[in-house]
């Protein structure tokens, strides 16, 4: 499996792509290019109420008008401080993120005074770029001041995971010039318009870079027209290619072999394809298009994932499916909303991870950013049961249901909890026999109860922790004192986002 | 160079001081050399390579020789041969029982100039012993060792547990079904090695074995299928209503269908086993070995034996009695282990089909619990009750090989099934029952393989089975035509 790294990590120095002709041609643009500072403050994910020590980091960010500027979402992600930088000027102006998204790794940065931007032209946006066509990209490669411009060639139209978010798959045009730590967030054009937001490579192969083509950025500006960024949709489907590839799967679904079609393995009950779609039925068309047997369609003149077409709706959108079901087609409307609340493995970019101290126990939501607390190797490292549900959650019985897999992932001694040494990174499943789907249900079944003891039950364990109630609300102000936990509890939703908002500012 | 002659001659001079006893068990111990033929577990019609290893045996009364299961597990070939004679003698396993790791070998005709060992007792913690090792076809080597401490270990061949020394040791190698003696008389088979400590069985687990009666009407070793939770908590012993009681350990889960699943409960609190006080960690104070676990008491008693125990329920002693159930390690879902077995398994279509096994996960050696893949892993360690009713075993398919019939399936790997034709399978004969009964559609039929999760489903046709099945064993080569599903007429 290829790794795919987030930027601004290396420092790697880039030859400037200058003097050709078609960065003569830019030169204009060239102001409206920025180069984008950044103090990020992570959260820690083993002690989940502190922040790691700042860093520093930069990449590039480019003018769309109105007075806003485009860029990746990893660049500012836990930003605590922002500035841009204009090509060739020396004075960083201070920016805050106004809208982001971390699924699509792209963010919307605004200045305090948009006055200071009214002399630069927008970058404009193009459509998909073809296959093999020459794109340019425009950038600060870490290392350098001014603007560096790299020309490349178009070499795949893909639907693949967005290595920011760590779990979601969107659109992506890989290319075959480098794009370096510091690239992230600059324009990539074709002429003077814009065909994508640099992003992500390869650690394993040279001059292979990724950009974020065209219909998912202008599906994120329009999104947010209304204030408020809702993410893209997610179909919630598990499908496996090829098997309408077999004659007789066809036949048995009475279907011929050239029929084509994907057949779905399992609908996440979370999802807005739930209950419409079902698990066995064929997916013949998405929205008015073929889907062949390795589950790509055509799109814009390459053939991707059909998912592609629900990935770039919005919510409130329609999505047309036909389908075959118990041999016989149909056509099933599915209207796309808001998934319904549910673990994912994904990176968080909250301000913290979600947590609760309760009587020194330390209970966290499983995250992919919990799981990399375990190094590099947390594939191979981390406990098995965090591993398997990171992958099965939405599969299994117990936690199909959960908005958060709750792990116990520290004990802070005291005498409360002395003999509470059991479980240590266990899954809660129950507190007094009461079944807890998410830290906020874990929080009032543990401080509402009224038994005398409080019996929190862990996935295929035989040993429960069992803490006196009445001892352990005595103690926990004394407990977070001693060992610095302020505040006790962060259950705050996907609206806490940990970069700098210009409502932040004083 | 000195220093090296100066070496050898300690040697000779401390091998000849000792010499008494070593010649006697010279003729009490002799060589088992093992062909072994394992089943190539993920091409299960055919076998892996065979490998020659030696042990070492005890001979008991009646020529018969005492070794340790390992040693003999997946034997294609067994020679004995005492030391100082280069004759080996053809044997056989007259004897094996996997869940203790002790075997008896009966050699084809007699060895001249052996004797039986004279059987000793168990040892006292610190006490001094010598294991035996071969130093070459006519002599032993005498390691000095002693007895660090005693532990309940689950068996090198099974997940039985059962009392194990810790000898400490200063040599590396050992752990080969070598003797203990001690004063003379045998006192523990060693199982394996840990670094500086030895894991030999006790006398009393190996008088156990060679006591009950070899053959059919071998009792075994049992268990009461509970798992035990410390009680150390003051919370967990007043929520268990203990709080009067110093000791006793908690019984985390009862086992569905074993020897005291009627009786027990989880939060029954085993206050004492056999008259025994139990501490809150389930141990109890043994004479010579100081704190045991429990499943010792246990390991003394046969299959069959009635138990007493006494335990608290809801802050009500209560003494309870129950007849022990033999124990058996694959009453598990994954099948713990299958020495000398066939690998059943079954071919439709290219499906490989095969019964989730610790063997087969063992293939990614070493490190196999991080490296094999973790959905097996998984049912491992967290949906691996035994089921009340016979072992449910998982069945998944190992992998397809590819042929033009199942094509747009060959990349499948590791699914769990779930159901067949609609029917949940929980072994090869019922899958091959499943099988029997396919589903239709449009007047024709086929199978239908249902995956556990996030697999999907298989359908292949019946129509061409037969032909695809003949094709693959040709380009597969596998040679036993029961490994296919053949359709009844």
């Amino acid at each position: 499996m290829e790794a795919l790294i987030r930027h601004l990590t290396a420092a790697l120095l880039l030859a400037f792509g200058a003097g050709t002709a078609q960065a003569a041609s830019l030169a204009d643009l060239r102001s409206s290019v920025f180069k984008i500072q950044v103090t990020s403050t992570e959260p820690n994910f083993t002690d989940p109420w502190k922040k790691v020590p700042p860093s520093s980091s930069s990449g590039t960010g480019f003018y769309i008008g109105d007075g806003h500027i485009l860029t990746n979402a990893h660049v500012i992600a836990n930003a605590s401080f922002i500035t841009v930088l204009r090509d060739g000027d020396s004075r960083p102006l201070p920016a805050f993120v106004k809208f982001v998204a971390h699924d699509a790794d792209l963010a919307m940065l605004e200045l305090p005074d948009a006055k200071v931007l009214s002399d630069l032209t927008p970058m404009r946006f193009g459509s998909l770029p073809k296959l093999r066509s020459p794109v340019a990209t425009i950038g600060f490669p870490m290392g350098g001041e001014q603007l560096s411009i790299t020309e490349g060639v178009v070499s795949r139209v893909s639907y693949r995971r967005y290595v920011h978010d760590g779990f979601a798959r969107h659109l992506l045009v890989q290319v075959d010039s480098a794009i370096n730590p510091g690239n992230s967030g600059g324009p990539v054009v074709q002429g003077r318009m814009v065909v994508g937001v640099a992003f992500q490579s390869l650690t394993q192969a040279d001059n292979t870079g990724y950009i974020i083509p065209t219909p998912v950025i202008k599906r994120f500006l329009k999104d947010v027209e209304d204030g408020h960024y809702d993410g893209h949709p997610d179909d919630g489907l598990t499908t496996i290619e090829w098997t309408m590839l077999n004659p007789s799967t066809a036949a048995f679904h009475g279907l011929t072999p050239d029929a084509g079609g994907i057949k779905i393995a399992h609908v996440a009950p979370w999802a807005a394809t739930s209950p419409e779609l079902k698990e066995g039925d064929i997916i013949l068309e998405i929205d008015g298009q073929t889907v062949g047997v390795d589950g790509k369609v055509n799109f814009q003149g390459e053939r991707v994932d059909f998912r592609t077409v629900f990935d770039l709706k919005q919510i409130g959108d329609v999505v047309l499916f036909k389908i075959a079901r118990a041999g016989v087609s149909q056509k099933i409307e599915v209207k796309v909303d808001k998934v319904r609340p549910h673990s994912e493995p994904e990176y968080i970019y909250a301000k913290h991870s979600k947590y609760l101290v309760h009587g020194g126990l330390v209970f966290t939501a499983l995250s992919r950013s919990y799981l990399r607390s375990w190094g590099e190797r947390w594939y191979k490292d981390a406990p098995l049961l965090l591993r398997f549900l990171d992958s099965y959650s939405r599969f299994e019985e117990e936690t199909r249901d959960s908005a958060d897999i709750i792990v116990l992932a520290k004990r802070l001694p005291d005498a409360v909890n002395a003999y509470a040494t059991t479980n240590l990174y266990g899954v809660v499943t129950a507190v007094d026999g009461k079944i807890v789907h998410s830290l906020a249900e874990l929080a009032s079944a543990l401080e509402d109860g009224k038994d005398p003891f409080e019996v929190i039950d862990f996935m295929g364990a035989p040993e429960p922790i069992v803490l006196a109630r009445d001892k352990v609300k005595a103690r926990n102000v004394a407990i977070n004192t001693k060992y610095g936990v302020i505040p006790d509890r962060w259950l705050a939703g996907p609206e806490d986002d940990g970069a700098i908002g210009k409502e932040a500012t004083p | 160079m000195n220093r090296l002659l100066a070496l050898v001659f300690g040697l000779t001079l401390w091998t000849a001081a000792t010499s008494a006893y070593s010649e006697a068990i010279e003729d009490q111990v002799v060589r088992v050399h093992v062909s072994k033929k394992e089943v190539d577990r993920s091409s299960p019609w055919q076998f892996e390579d065979v490998t020659q290893q030696s042990y070492l045996g005890v001979v008991m009364d009646g020529g018969r020789i005492l070794t340790t299961a390992f040693a003999v597990a997946d034997a294609a070939f067994l020679e004995v041969q005492r030391f100082g004679s280069s004759k080996r003698v053809e044997a056989e396993v007259e004897f094996v029982d996997y869940e203790v790791n002790l075997a008896l070998v009966r050699p084809s005709e007699s060895l001249p100039g052996v004797h039986a060992a004279a059987l000793g007792d168990d040892l006292a913690v610190d006490d001094g012993v010598e294991i035996y090792r071969a130093r070459d076809a006519y002599q032993l080597s005498r390691m000095p060792a002693s007895l660090q401490e005693v532990g309940v270990f689950a068996a090198v061949t099974s997940s039985y547990s059962l009392a194990s020394y810790l000898l400490k040791v200063q040599q590396n190698g050992l752990g080969w079904a070598e003797p203990v003696f001690r004063q003379g008389k045998l006192v523990a088979l060693t199982t394996g090695q840990d670094q500086n400590f030895v894991h030999a069985l006790p006398m009393s687990i190996i008088r156990h074995f060679i006591k009950d009666s070899p053959g059919p009407k071998y009792r075994g070793f049992p268990s009461i299928g509970v798992a035990l939770s410390s009680l150390v908590s003051p919370e967990m012993r007043q929520l268990v209503g203990a709080q009067g009681f110093a000791n006793g350990v908690r019984i985390g889960q009862v086992q569905a269908g074993s020897s005291f699943s009627d009786l027990l409960k989880v939060n029954d609190v085993i206050l004492e086993v056999d008259g025994v006080p139990i501490s809150e960690h389930g141990f109890f104070t043994h004479p010579r070995w100081g704190k045991v676990h429990l499943k010792y008491l246990l390991n003394q008693h046969y299959a069959g034996d009635q138990l007493k125990v006494k335990i608290l329920r809801a802050g009500k002693v209560l003494d309870i009695q129950g007849k022990l159930d033999r124990f058996d390690s694959n009453r598990t879902p994954v099948v713990a282990y299958r020495h000398d077995q066939p690998e059943p398994h079954l071919i439709y279509g290219g499906l490989i089909f095969q019964e989730l096994s610790q063997d087969y996960l063992k293939q990614w050696g070493r490190e196999w619990r991080e490296l094999a893949p973790f959905e097996l892993l998984y049912t491992l360690d967290f949906q691996n009750e035994p089921t009340p009713s016979a072992a449910e075993r998982i069945i998944f398919v190992t992998r397809v090989l590819a042929d033009d019939f199942n094509r747009g399936y060959s990349d499948l790997r590791h699914q769990i099934v779930d159901l067949v034709n609609g029917v949940k399978v929980t072994s090869i004969a019922s899958l091959r029952e499943a099988l029997a009964h396919p589903v239709t559609s449009g007047g024709k039929r086929y199978a239908q393989v249902h995956f556990k999760r996030d697999g999907g489903e298989v359908i292949l046709a019946y129509d061409g089975l037969a032909t695809a099945h003949q094709r693959m064993a040709r380009t597969y080569e596998i040679k036993m035509p029961e490994s296919f599903f053949t359709p009844p007429p």
